[in-house]
């Protein structure tokens, strides 16, 4: 919230804005995009995790790392359904990629882009769902899981929060489900997106609170 | 006639008459679900084929597997885009199927998905993995299609009554001009075969043959 200016805040609290919502009884985990193409190799600074993956966020991403494995953890413990996405890279040579910078990756896909980092793997039974566009939703059938599986509510993390996370939360907020994003569970390049964009998904479409609170609020179904 | 069309009652026949819809400058082929899964290995009766999967359609399947390769070739010949797509075996663990019945079988050797040689796609042409019956339904087709600024899709492929309708009604639903190629096109009941054809046809689509579509393409 260091980048929200002082009057801003307040606005938002006399606008009601930070209504709270209800998690219910089958809440959904939806794990945006954390592969190595965003996050970079562990360890690495954000020039060297650029250079090897353009998109990738550094030590932004790896600052939160542990909430996401435990934001995981808290879902597979309560037997929640969990869904991976990351980008469908094959399906973007014919549909674009998911920013405005559409083309083909230079020099084609960096090997590895696709990998999840071994603190977040996903497990059997657990949903990867590959994408072409920003939304989880867009031009994928998430929404058909959601609803066989029943689920009332969606819980977001991952990266980038000014992008994928932004435009699944929009999507999940549309689609009718009363939707929670996980502040220290997301990353960004720029920290500034990054809080400007919480701000915004606050304001208007989620939740926004931290592991701990979520963890809170969770009442066992 | 066409023998699909003898199987639609005489005084049916009227709304039967030849399509009137134009190709345009841009025509993409959509190649419906032409694996093995859908056809079963080459040379068995029906009965042998749904030992290897229940979903196999058989020798009606490789009937039409000359003109669905003849139809993949004219329509590369005019450097115009393929998509073939398949069913995601991995997405329909969480989204089910793409219909209401289980899927038995799985003694054949060859994979569910894998594509016979004579259709197989070739580097450029996207292999589209789906979950339900319309290759709209929720994947990023329509995307494709507008980007490459298609004005007209062929639909051709398995089953006529299922997929491949379903395409083609989310085909013309997404605004292009649609046409299905009855004899690229095959289903497990011929009698549902030649009732799809025909409601295609009133409703949907231009229903031409390869011979037919040749003519049109290379008249207009």
């Amino acid at each position: 919230m260091a980048h929200i200016p002082e009057v801003e805040l307040t606005a938002r609290q006399g606008a009601g804005d930070d209504h709270r919502l209800e998690l219910g009884a089958k809440p959904a985990l939806i794990v945006v995009d954390v592969t190595l193409g965003f996050t970079g190799s562990e360890g690495v600074g954000l020039e060297a995790a650029i250079t090897e993956y353009p998109n990738a966020c550094g030590p932004a991403a790896w600052e939160a790392m542990p909430a996401m494995a435990a934001l995981i953890e808290l879902f597979r413990g309560k037997g929640m359904p969990i869904v991976y996405t990351r980008a469908d890279t094959g399906g973007q040579d014919y549909t674009g990629r998911a920013s405005r910078r559409m083309g083909r990756r230079p020099g084609g896909v960096p090997p590895g882009f696709g990998d999840f980092p071994s603190a977040i793997a996903p497990r059997s039974g657990e949903w990867v769902l590959a994408k072409t566009r920003a939304s989880a939703f867009f031009g994928t059938p998430l929404s058909v899981y959601l609803t066989r599986e029943r689920v009332d509510s969606i819980v977001i993390c991952g990266g980038l929060t000014s992008a994928c996370v932004r435009a699944t939360a929009v999507d999940a907020c549309s689609n009718g489900y009363d939707t929670f994003v996980v502040d220290d569970a997301c990353f960004d390049r720029s920290p500034f997106a990054h809080g400007s964009n919480l701000f915004d998904l606050g304001a208007k479409y989620a939740e926004v609170l931290s592991l701990d609170e979520l963890a809170e609020k969770w009442r066992p179904a | 006639m066409k023998a699909w069309m003898e199987r639609i009652p005489e005084h049916e026949r009227a709304g039967l008459q030849a399509g009137q819809l134009e190709l345009g400058r841009k025509t993409a082929l959509i190649v419906v679900d032409v694996t093995y899964g859908f056809t079963g290995s080459e040379g068995l009766t029906l009965e042998e084929t749904r030992q290897e999967y229940s979903t196999a359609v058989g020798p009606a399947a490789w009937d039409a597997m000359p003109r669905v390769a003849r139809l993949i070739r004219l329509v590369r010949s005019k450097g115009m885009p393929i998509v073939h797509t398949r069913s995601s075996a991995n997405d329909q663990q969480f989204v089910g199927r793409a219909t209401k019945k289980l899927r038995t079988g799985g003694k054949l050797s060859i994979d569910f998905g894998e594509f016979p040689e004579a259709v197989a796609p070739l580097e450029g042409d996207w292999v589209l993995e789906k979950a339900k019956a319309s290759a709209f339904f929720q994947t990023p087709l329509s995307i494709f299609l507008v980007r490459e600024q298609v004005e007209s899709v062929i639909v051709c492929g398995v089953s006529t009554s299922g997929c491949v309708r379903a395409t083609t009604v989310d085909a013309c639903s997404s605004g292009f001009r649609t046409f299905v190629i009855d004899d690229a096109c095959f289903d497990r009941s011929w009698f549902a075969h030649c009732n799809n054809l025909f409601d295609m046809n009133a409703k949907y689509a231009d229903v031409l043959s390869v011979d037919e579509l040749e003519e049109k393409w290379n008249a207009e």
